[in-house]
């Protein structure tokens, strides 16, 4: 029965995208048939963070949108760079190619209905165990769809009290969209932070479950995009973390 | 004669909104009048680090921009707020944080003339010194409305790949918009890194003065937008730097 997990946040730059490609590989080393959507059609992450150049694109989720190809078409298969043999698979599929649409097609909107159907459909043409949503950060009508998709919701946020009022927020939201199940994941606790007390202290602020307490790391820092974390650490404790999200939200 | 700076980032997450509180907060200690408003009305942020909370919030920028009362009724002068003993001030004008307000601003739009006027209007009506821009991230109308009056433009960056090629579009655009002054600020470098290496690169990558290249910080992340950093470690080297930016950037 596969699953449809959506990576949410109401503040950008919370780390949500590698959080999403870190957890997606991790899926896929352990055996399961995973794919990436990045929606974040104006500032496209999962280019780099998978090494897609621009020339490997030719499909992307923005020509979906336009009605020029199938969502499974614009799926990229990238399990090789998870670099061993891994058992499961890993797809991409691209926010934009090297059209430079993406900007086009916000101004003209697209059919929220396309997100809901295409996912259906790639779930379906891959055969996959998991389709993992990277969402845009805040609320609007188009996280907002992906939210209302989703069997479960992993909602980023930092210890920051900027987060504080609008995670509330999009917790209330999942709720009212019967999102089945939703869990905070918070990022880049101060690394000498007592993690479980900080776990503690959200799941009692929130009354929401907490899939992991990721404490800031120099290396994944320095890491950036450049590469991910997990190929490159693998017995890392982030890592292992990282781990506990997927095993969470699955 | 009254200055617009507009502090922006091609993505999210840079530390756009704590720059400017600092900025703001380093330029109104220096006994000017400065307003700042919270265009990004998607993901309303820095009111928090002003100490404003929902319910003290009496209009806010999305009431002006639904006609429901002049750009000054939104006006919140949070220097007192500040304990800081400022010898100037600070006037602080939020986006609403009710998802009602957020959510009806993205289905309905508004006239992004109406937030040009705006601005003069806070100008004149509050006899600003400055009036500082947190702008939505990215390159929209709202944003290069922001750009295309400010004096000057603080671009924040982070050391990280997302950042490089949209930074690179928005000093391209900022300069065939004939900013006056226009400034990189790198944010959240690695401690692995050497930040002058890293704004010597910048500099030469983007051919574009870099007015500081600020180190992650630990208090920075600690204090967690609770407050003001410079007012809290006013001799840490972040503060410093901060102050640097405000000068460049006042001009």
């Amino acid at each position: 029965m596969s699953k449809t997990i959506s990576i949410h946040s109401f503040l950008r730059g919370v780390g949500k995208s590698h959080i999403a490609a870190n957890v997606a590989s991790l899926l896929a080393l352990q055996g399961k048939r995973v794919a990436v959507l990045d929606t974040n059609i104006y500032a496209p992450t999962m280019n780099l963070l998978f090494g897609l150049g621009s020339l490997d694109v030719k499909d992307s989720l923005t020509d979906y949108l336009f009605g020029r190809c199938t969502l499974d078409s614009a799926a990229y298969d990238i399990t090789l760079s998870l670099g061993t043999k891994p058992k499961g698979k890993l797809y991409v599929i691209p926010a934009e190619g090297h059209s430079g649409e993406g900007a086009l097609l916000l101004r003209k909107g697209y059919t929220l209905a396309q997100l809901g159907e295409g996912a259906h459909q790639v779930i379906r043409a891959l055969n996959l165990d998991v389709l993992l949503i990277d969402n845009g950060a805040g609320l609007n009508q188009e996280t907002m769809m992906s939210i209302a998709i989703a069997d479960s919701l992993g909602v980023v946020l930092r210890l920051d009290k900027k987060d504080y009022q609008g995670t509330s927020l999009v917790l209330e939201i999942a709720k009212e969209l019967s999102v089945p199940r939703a869990s905070l994941i918070v990022n880049q606790a101060p690394a000498d932070y007592d993690l479980s007390d900080v776990k503690t202290k959200v799941i009692k602020a929130y009354h929401s479950d907490v899939a992991a307490v990721l404490p800031y790391s120099n290396e994944l820092a320095t890491l950036a995009s450049d590469a991910l974390f997990v190929v490159k650490y693998p017995q890392h404790s982030l890592t292992k973390l990282f781990k506990q999200v997927g095993e969470r939200l699955m | 004669m009254s200055k617009i700076i507009s502090i922006h980032s091609f993505r999210g997450g840079t530390g756009k909104s704590n720059t400017c509180a600092n900025v703001t907060t380093l330029l109104a200690a220096q006994g000017m009048r400065v307003g700042v408003v919270d265009t990004d009305i998607q993901s309303p942020g820095i009111h928090v680090l002003f100490g404003l909370e929902e319910d003290d919030m009496k209009h806010s920028l999305n009431d002006y921009l639904w006609g429901k009362c002049k750009i000054e009724e939104c006006a919140h002068d949070v220097t007192a707020s500040l304990k800081a003993n400022l010898s100037g001030k600070v006037f602080l004008i939020p986006s609403s944080i009710k998802a009602g307000e957020i959510a009806r601003v993205l289905r309905e739009g508004y006239d992004v003339g109406l937030l040009n006027d705006g601005f003069r209007g806070l100008t004149d009506a509050l006899n600003l010194d400055i009036l500082m821009i947190d702008t939505h991230p990215g390159l929209n109308e709202e944003t290069l409305l922001s750009i295309a009056i400010s004096d000057a433009l603080g671009i924040i960056m982070r050391p990280d790949q997302q950042d490089y090629q949209g930074t690179g579009v928005t000093v391209e655009i900022a300069r065939k918009l004939d900013v006056p002054r226009l400034y990189i600020v790198v944010n959240k470098i690695p401690p692995m890194y050497n930040a002058d290496e890293v704004k010597a690169r910048v500099e030469k990558t983007y051919n574009c003065q870099v007015a500081a290249a600020l180190p992650h910080s630990d208090e920075m992340m600690t204090l967690a937008s609770s407050g003001i950093f410079a007012l809290k470690y006013p001799d840490h080297p972040v503060t410093q730097a901060y102050k640097v930016v405000a000068e460049k950037l006042a001009g």
